[in-house]
C-alpha cells in the first residue's frame, strides 16, 4: 500500500515538473500580424521544449512556417478559428513567417 | 387610366428606392482609415534627397544600363503606359519574349517584396536584377560601372548623390530605388469619394465598391490604399509557372504570385503575371468562373458569384482608381 502511494506521488511530481518546464505560448494571427495578449509582437522568448500555438483570428487563411536551422516546419494553411502548434526542441533563433502574407514575421528566441 | 398611371409612377418610385445604393450610411471615418495613403519609408541607408532622385531618374531612363545600350528600365516600365509596357509579357534582350508580364512600378515603394515571385526584399535589392538578367537588359555589372565612370556628368551626379561612395553596383541600385519611391499614385476619384465628395464617383461605382468588399471577395487580397496584401496567391490561371514556389518550397506557394496593386489598373492592361487577360472584363470573368486551373488554388481564393450587372458595377468601381498621371519630364542624359 505504501509503495503504491509512493509511486503515485512520484508520478504526480513528474507530471507537475513537466508541465512547469514545457509551456505552450499562444500567438494569435490578427489583422495579418502576430499578436500576444492583444498587442502586436515581433519576437517572443521561450525555453527549449516549449510549444507555440498559432491561432488564426483573421478571416483569411494563414500558412505559418519556418525555414530556420533550429526548427524547420510548415504548419500548412489554416483558417479562422483554427490552431496549429509546434514544439521548439533546440535552442537558438527561428524566424517564423506566413507564407501567404510575408509581412507577417515573428522571431522566436529559444533559450 | 389616370389611376393606372399613378400606380406605375408609384411602382417606379419604389423601384428607384430599392435600387438605390445602400452605402448612404457608410462609415466614412472607417473608410478614411482603411484607405489612407501610407507614407513611403526610405531605408535608413538610402534616405531620399533631390540628388539621389535626379541620379536615379537619369539611370532609369538611360538605355546604356543595358548590354545592348538600347533598353532602359523605362522601355518596359514606360510612364506613358502606366509604368508598364502594354504587352502580355515583356520583351527583353534580342527582342525575345519573356515569360512574365511587366508589372507597373507605381507604388512599388509601398510594397514589401519585389517582383512577381517576391525574390527581392527591397527596391535596392531588386534594382540590379533586371539589369543583369541575360533575358532582360543583359548587362555585365563591371561594364556598366566602367561605362558610367567614363561619363563626367555621371561622375558628378554620383558625387552629389552619394559623396565618397563612387560608382558601383550599390550606388546604382540605391539611386534607382530612390527614384522609384517617387513614382506614386495621385488622388483618384475613389479617394475623393472616400474624403466625402459624393459626386466623385457614380452610383454604379459605389455599388461596385460594395461588391469589391463583399460578394466579389476582391478585398480579401486587394486590401488597403494600394489594393494589395503584398501576399502570394494561386488564383487558378492556366499556366505551368510555379511562381513563388521557386523561392520558397511550400505547397501553398505553387503557382502563387504577388497580389498586384489595383491603383491605375484601368491603364495597365493586359492583366495577370502572364498577361492572360486583355481587359478588366476578362479578369472579372476569371473570378466569376472561379479560376481555370483549380489544382492548387489559394485557400483565400473564392469564386465571385456576380451577375452581369454586378460585373459592370465592379468594373465602374475599378475605373475610379485611376489618378492623374505623374507629371514626368524625360531627363537629359549626361553624355560627357
Amino acid at each position: 500500500m505504501r509503495k503504491i502511494f509512493q509511486f503515485i506521488i512520484v508520478v504526480m511530481v513528474l507530471a507537475f515538473s513537466t508541465s512547469v518546464i514545457a509551456k505552450t505560448h499562444t500567438i494569435f494571427q490578427k489583422d495579418k500580424t502576430f499578436m500576444k495578449k492583444g498587442s502586436k509582437i515581433e519576437s517572443i522568448s521561450i525555453n527549449t521544449g516549449d510549444s507555440v500555438k498559432f491561432t488564426n483570428e483573421d478571416s483569411v487563411f494563414h500558412n505559418i512556417f519556418s525555414q530556420s536551422a533550429i526548427n524547420k516546419f510548415n504548419l500548412g494553411a489554416f483558417g479562422n478559428g483554427k490552431s496549429e502548434s509546434v514544439t521548439f526542441k533546440k535552442p537558438g533563433k527561428a524566424r517564423v513567417e506566413c507564407a501567404i502574407h510575408p509581412r507577417m514575421q515573428l522571431e522566436v528566441i529559444v533559450n | 387610366m389616370e389611376t393606372r398611371g399613378q400606380f406605375k409612377f408609384i411602382v417606379f418610385i419604389i423601384s428607384c428606392v430599392l435600387a438605390a445604393p445602400t452605402f448612404a450610411n457608410v462609415d466614412r471615418n472607417k473608410l478614411r482609415e482603411k484607405y489612407a495613403k501610407p507614407g513611403i519609408n526610405d531605408p535608413l541607408l538610402n534616405k531620399s534627397n533631390k540628388y539621389r532622385v535626379k541620379l536615379g531618374k537619369a539611370l532609369f531612363f538611360d538605355p546604356r544600363l543595358s548590354g545592348s545600350n538600347w533598353i532602359s528600365c523605362a522601355t518596359c516600365h514606360n510612364p506613358t503606359m502606366g509604368w508598364s509596357d502594354g504587352l502580355p509579357t515583356a520583351i527583353g534582350e534580342g527582342q525575345k519574349k519573356l515569360a512574365r508580364a511587366t508589372p507597373t512600378i507605381l507604388n512599388s515603394g509601398m510594397g514589401f517584396l519585389q517582383m512577381w515571385d517576391g525574390r527581392f526584399n527591397s527596391l535596392e535589392h531588386q534594382a540590379m536584377g533586371p539589369i543583369q538578367s541575360p533575358g532582360e537588359m543583359n548587362q555585365d555589372p563591371k561594364e556598366i560601372v566602367a561605362e558610367l565612370s567614363a561619363i563626367k556628368g555621371y561622375v558628378d551626379m554620383f558625387k552629389d548623390a552619394y559623396p565618397g561612395r563612387g560608382i558601383n553596383r550599390d550606388t546604382i541600385s540605391l539611386a534607382l530605388a530612390a527614384f522609384q519611391r517617387t513614382v506614386v499614385s495621385g488622388e483618384a476619384p475613389f479617394d475623393r469619394w472616400v474624403k466625402g465628395d459624393e459626386e466623385a464617383i457614380s452610383d454604379a461605382a459605389k455599388r461596385g465598391f460594395e461588391l469589391f468588399e463583399g460578394k466579389g471577395h476582391c478585398a480579401t487580397c486587394h486590401a488597403g490604399y494600394n489594393f494589395t496584401d503584398d501576399g502570394f496567391h494561386n488564383i487558378g490561371l492556366n499556366d505551368d509557372d510555379i511562381g513563388r514556389y521557386a523561392v520558397k518550397k511550400l505547397p501553398v506557394l505553387k503557382g502563387a504570385f504577388k497580389t498586384p496593386t489595383l491603383r491605375n489598373v484601368a491603364v495597365t492592361a493586359p492583366y495577370m503575371h502572364n498577361g492572360a487577360y486583355a481587359t478588366l472584363e476578362d479578369v472579372i470573368d476569371h473570378y466569376i468562373k472561379g479560376g481555370v486551373n483549380k489544382e492548387n488554388l489559394s485557400p483565400n481564393f473564392k469564386q465571385a458569384k456576380l451577375t452581369k450587372y454586378q460585373k459592370q458595377d465592379l468594373l465602374e468601381f475599378l475605373k475610379t482608381l485611376t489618378s492623374e498621371p505623374l507629371d514626368i519630364t524625360y531627363p537629359e542624359l549626361p553624355y560627357k
